[in-house]
């Protein structure tokens, strides 16, 4: 069974601009008039009033596939509010059964196989009304050598997982995920809540994971963050310029993984065609509602 | 025996020179500069070595530069702080950028702290470049910044500046220049040592 990879890299889940002025004056120490702590950030700003919105897919393409051609199979919108510093990632079952701009009714992971990255966006911008910016786009072997070359991504198992067919074999709590378990973890569909629900929140999961790495290593040196670009760009394909992706990945650093939430858009599985499809319930338009002006869920 | 020792004395001290000794101006201290800036180079959708060597080497060049301006204009030399305005601080900032460091002076300079100090010693810092490659150039560079330096007030004193900064910066039309930055400083200054009281008085 072909599923999907999550993905990406948190560096280029970004948004820009972020200022925080902090100046805190401090007790005085003995023989101290002054001790006086100063701080202050400024981040590459996109310069935008809006958030920013990025459309990550996961293509099922396996080596030597067409990988802009194929299923998208995670469908996620990163919504990246820039001064808040925090965003949300919304999921999107695959099997869900929505319109294609000039297809007609079908999944929508289709959308990549009859128009590329261009056709899903236009499509997640018609069920949602949601303006995307940018897309990003990697495979199963793209996600496995991202987090191979970040050296792997510390994450909280939520509940026992076993799937023979993602090879998905993990026991609840911290862990750290090598490449192929990141797929593994990211495909599994059989021993999740919800079937494809659970699993594309997992993706999302992978996603704030990655953010939470990134923020953390780049503290070690200036190098950590190029080193993550040169992994993403490798092993993805997207409209971002190399510059902007520059901006993005300076911004993620200072996006709190604890202000990015994780949904999926709620829906129910029923058949059509003798299909087995996902229909999106009308709650979820809450949901592109409240996100739309802010990136922000809730917000 | 007196004319014996006018004559060394007059050899001792130089006698093949009699004119009068001019007083020799000080010259005025080398700006600050980083020495031994570490730098890593990173090529995307290119190996490394494909990258002209030259290119790699003004592009490190022309980020250390920005970034001992930086620190010699904020920090070290009193003739470019500009009576707190520190202009050529702010120009190495882009445009957008140039704005926040406007309003954030205080944290990426003396500040208004420059007002009260006559002389700026540097001591250890470092600076660790990374750059960003994509084909034929470079295309952006983050740096991390470390600087230590102790300040002789007026009036007597001193202040230890600690400051530590990542940045980062693209080539513009105008050179490499910040387009973000985040640091932080601590300013720490101590009053002339009092002497010491008297101890030990009698039971």
């Amino acid at each position: 069974m072909r599923s999907v990879p999550a993905l990406l890299l948190a560096g280029l889940m970004a948004a820009n601009l972020a200022a925080g002025l902090g100046r805190e004056a401090r007790a005085q120490t003995p023989a101290a008039e002054i001790h006086r702590v100063q701080g202050t950030t400024y981040v590459p700003s996109f310069d935008r009033k809006r958030p920013i919105f990025i459309l990550v897919l996961g293509s099922d393409a396996r080596p030597g596939e067409k990988v802009n051609r194929l299923h998208a199979d995670s469908i996620h919108i990163v919504a990246v509010n820039p001064r808040e510093g925090g965003g949300t990632i919304v999921g999107f079952p695959r099997d869900s059964w929505v319109t294609l701009p000039g297809r007609g009714e079908t999944r929508i992971n289709d959308a990549m196989v009859y128009g590329g990255p261009k056709l899903a966006v236009e499509t997640v911008e018609s069920i949602t009304n949601i303006p995307i910016d940018y897309y990003m786009l990697t495979s199963f072997p793209g996600l496995v050598k991202m987090v191979k070359r970040v050296g792997g991504l510390p994450i909280t198992i939520p509940y026992r997982m076993q799937d023979e067919s993602s090879g998905a074999n993990f026991k609840p709590g911290k862990t750290r995920l090598n490449g192929d378990e990141a797929l593994a973890f990211a495909r599994d569909r059989h021993s999740t809540p919800g079937g494809d629900f659970g699993r594309s929140e997992n993706q999302g999961r992978l996603m704030i994971a990655a953010l939470t790495k990134l923020r953390k290593t780049s503290e070690n040196g200036p190098t950590v963050l190029l080193r993550w670009i040169e992994a993403g760009l490798a092993n993805m394909e997207t409209d971002l310029s190399l510059v902007e992706v520059f901006d993005l990945a300076a911004t993620a650093t200072q996006i709190d993984p604890e202000n990015v939430k994780n949904v999926v858009v709620p829906g129910a599985p029923t058949m059509i065609n003798d299909a087995s499809v996902v229909l999106i319930s009308g709650a979820a338009q809450e949901i592109y509602d409240d996100v739309r002006d802010d990136g922000l869920l809730n917000g | 025996m007196l004319v014996g020792a006018g004559l060394a004395l007059f050899l001792v001290l130089g006698g093949d020179d009699p004119a009068p000794v001019a007083r020799k101006k000080e010259p005025p201290p080398p700006p600050f500069a980083f020495t031994d800036a570490e730098t890593e180079f990173i090529a995307v959708g290119v190996a490394l070595d494909k990258v002209d060597e030259a290119t790699r080497l003004q592009a490190a060049a022309d980020v250390v530069g920005v970034m001992d301006a930086i620190y010699d204009a904020g920090f070290v030399t009193r003739s470019r702080w500009g009576d707190g305005t520190f202009p050529d601080v702010v120009a190495q900032f882009d445009q957008k950028a140039s704005a926040r460091a406007q309003e954030n002076l205080a944290e990426l300079t003396l500040g208004p702290e420059s007002a009260r100090v006559i002389e700026v010693t540097p001591g250890e810092s470092t600076l660790a470049v990374s750059i960003l490659l994509s084909k034929k150039e470079a295309t952006g560079a983050v740096t991390r910044a470390s600087f230590q330096a102790e300040a002789t007030l007026k009036g007597g004193g001193t202040m230890t500046i600690s400051h530590m900064g990542t940045y980062y910066l693209r080539p513009l039309d105008q050179g490499w220049k910040i387009v973000g930055f985040e640091v932080e400083g601590t300013l720490d200054s101590a009053s002339p040592t009092a002497a010491p009281s008297p101890t030990g008085a009698a039971a």
